[in-house]
């Protein structure tokens, strides 16, 4: 019984972790942008494939990875320089739709060149699990959780020590104001996305050896880690955390005591129910400070 | 009120801003038609004129903030390609209506960003500690957010932000909104350390009295159009100036 339940806690943890990774690019995007970007599943997806590519091509794993997390970050910029960056008159809601076109696109783009096939990446660690507790624990869960771990650390270093780290934050708290203190803000939205796309990329790297990959995995990746970003309350980092988390663990004990069947669904139930209790997230900021 | 400025009182120091035909709109309502304007180098400069009359555009125009039609020259340099951050780094610094501090970072964090267009880390930290000595209640809460603070206290942020930059020009919108006489008093008196410490100043006011008082020179901005201008007491005691905004 124990046993069980650690095994789907595991999961559930790891799963989390994946969808912390892409909620932290939707709040960093969200926050200094104000746009939810429905593209951010599709760094995933450029991640894992990309690494599938490069590996069929014949590079070595690491040099794989890093091509494929050079390639998201690019695609990051473009997006921002062609979709985002020329439409900035537009309101909100139409700079989102332009990043459902976007992510339509994307994917189109990796089903030509890429195909449509499965492809499963190699683990990184040669032994495949261990076993704690009675529970299989794949070493690919621990990579998953060691480098979002790694990740999160970094980012926050990055947000409150560096020069560079808190001139996002200003932009993001009040665009006008920073662009008074000097700051090129257009510079920083960039960077913003290009960020935004690593961290999605390395997630799609991390995750593929588990749940395969394919032109068309950021569909599903993207809107958990959208639904994670707005349990979180769409704008708190910590929030994106903890609502990946919560995110991974529900997944992974509906589908361990119920069914597999219900997994996916767990998400829009959750979804729906933040939009009815807390509008604003467990982590959200009142509207107010929003505005 | 409309008939043209009573006074011809240019600056008797060479130019350190120049505007002339400056027009600009907001999609397609015109908010300032074709102003001409000159702040003298070590100057300070009012500029009066109700609510809606086109103070804070003018003011994110010489910024950078709104594209004009006309010419910006700042010590001698036309301004049409130099964009809102280079501008700051020329010394071309404001402080903004309602001062925009960066209420979820600390105190201090703000006031380094106001450096962020200097790269001389050792004469960022002296002049932090300048900004600590001229708002000593900055320093009790430097570790604090900026949110945190009273309106006052981000006014003194707000201006202790824009001096990290360094300014040459010093814009100032609106310094005293919304605050009380006692933190306006004290807002003004550092208006004036400023002015003796050699800044040139430009200072938008509703809140006439005050800002003409400090000031060597003023305009009166009326829906867009400069109406008059003249030296601060001259404009102080101008009859129609009195009557329209100094309620009488
Ligand atoms: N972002 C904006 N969009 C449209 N109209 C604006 C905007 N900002 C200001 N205005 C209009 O421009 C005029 C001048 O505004 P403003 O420069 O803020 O005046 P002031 O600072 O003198 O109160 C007003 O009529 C105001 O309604
Ligand atoms: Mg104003």
């Amino acid at each position: 019984m124990l046993s069980e339940f650690f095994q789907f806690t595991f999961s559930g943890v790891t799963l989390g972790a994946i969808y912390a990774l892409v909620a932290l690019g939707f709040t960093l995007i969200y926050n200094a942008s104000h746009v939810i970007n429905f593209a951010q599943g599709e760094f995933l997806m450029i991640g894992g494939m990309g690494t599938v590519v490069l590996l069929e091509a014949g590079a070595p794993l690491p040099l794989a990875m890093l091509g494929a997390l050079l390639l998201a970050g690019v695609a990051g910029v473009v997006l921002y320089k062609l979709a985002i960056a020329p439409a900035k008159k537009a309101n909100v809601v139409t700079l989102i739709i332009i990043t459902i076109g976007a992510s339509i696109f994307l994917r189109g783009l990796a089903q030509f060149f890429w195909g449509k096939q499965y492809h499963a990446l190699p683990r990184f660690s040669a032994t495949e699990s261990i076993s704690v507790g009675g529970a299989t624990l794949l070493t690919q869960s621990l990579w998953v959780l060691g480098i979002a771990v790694v990740l999160v650390v970094a980012l926050a270093l990055f947000f409150n020590r560096s020069r560079l780290g808190k001139a996002i934050l200003a932009t993001s708290m009040n665009k006008d104001a920073a662009r008074l203190a000097g700051i090129k803000t257009q510079t920083i939205l960039t960077l913003a996305f290009g960020i935004s796309a690593l961290l999605g990329a390395v997630a799609g790297v991390i995750v593929a050896p588990i749940t395969f990959t394919a032109y068309d995995v950021g569909i599903m990746l993207g809107l958990k880690g959208f639904v994670a970003a707005a349990i979180g309350g769409l704008g708190s980092s910590t929030g994106a955390i903890v609502g990946g988390l919560l995110l991974g663990l529900s997944e992974a004990y509906t589908a361990g005591y119920i069914s597999s069947d219900y997994k996916d669904a767990v998400p829009f139930v959750i979804i729906l129910a933040i939009l009815f209790f807390l509008p604003n997230g467990l982590f959200g900021s009142r509207a107010v400070e929003r505005v | 009120m409309t008939s043209a400025a009573p006074f011809n009182a240019l600056p008797d120091t060479p130019n350190l801003l120049e505007l002339s035909g400056i027009t600009t709109a907001y999609g397609r309502i015109e908010v300032l038609h074709g102003l001409e304007l000159r702040i003298g180098a070590g100057e300070t400069v009012a500029l009066v004129g109700a609510n809606g009359a086109g103070k804070s555009t003018l003011l994110r125009v010489i910024s950078g903030l709104q594209p004009a039609s006309g010419a910006l020259r700042f010590d001698g340099a036309d301004l049409a390609r130099t964009d809102a951050a280079e501008r700051v780094r020329r010394g071309i610094v404001q402080v903004p209506e309602g001062r925009q501090v960066f209420t979820g970072l600390s105190v201090e964090d703000n006031l380094l960003l106001g450096a962020y267009t200097r790269r001389d880390k050792k004469a960022i930290q002296q002049d932090l500690e300048k900004q600590y000595q001229r708002f000593p209640i900055l320093k009790d809460k430097r570790r604090l957010p900026a949110g945190t603070l009273s309106g006052g206290q981000q006014q003194m942020l707000a201006m202790g932000r824009a001096l990290m930059a360094r300014p040459r020009l010093l814009l100032l919108d609106e310094p005293s909104m919304g605050l009380a006489p006692l933190i306006i008093e004290q807002i003004f008196a550092i208006v004036g350390e400023l002015k003796q410490e050699g800044i040139t100043l430009f200072v938008v006011e509703q809140n006439a009295a005050e800002a003409l008082a400090v000031a060597d020179r003023g305009y009166v901005l009326e829906t867009g159009s400069i109406v008059a201008e003249g030296h601060g007491q001259a404009l102080l005691d101008n009859d129609s100036v009195k009557a329209a905004y100094l309620g009488g």
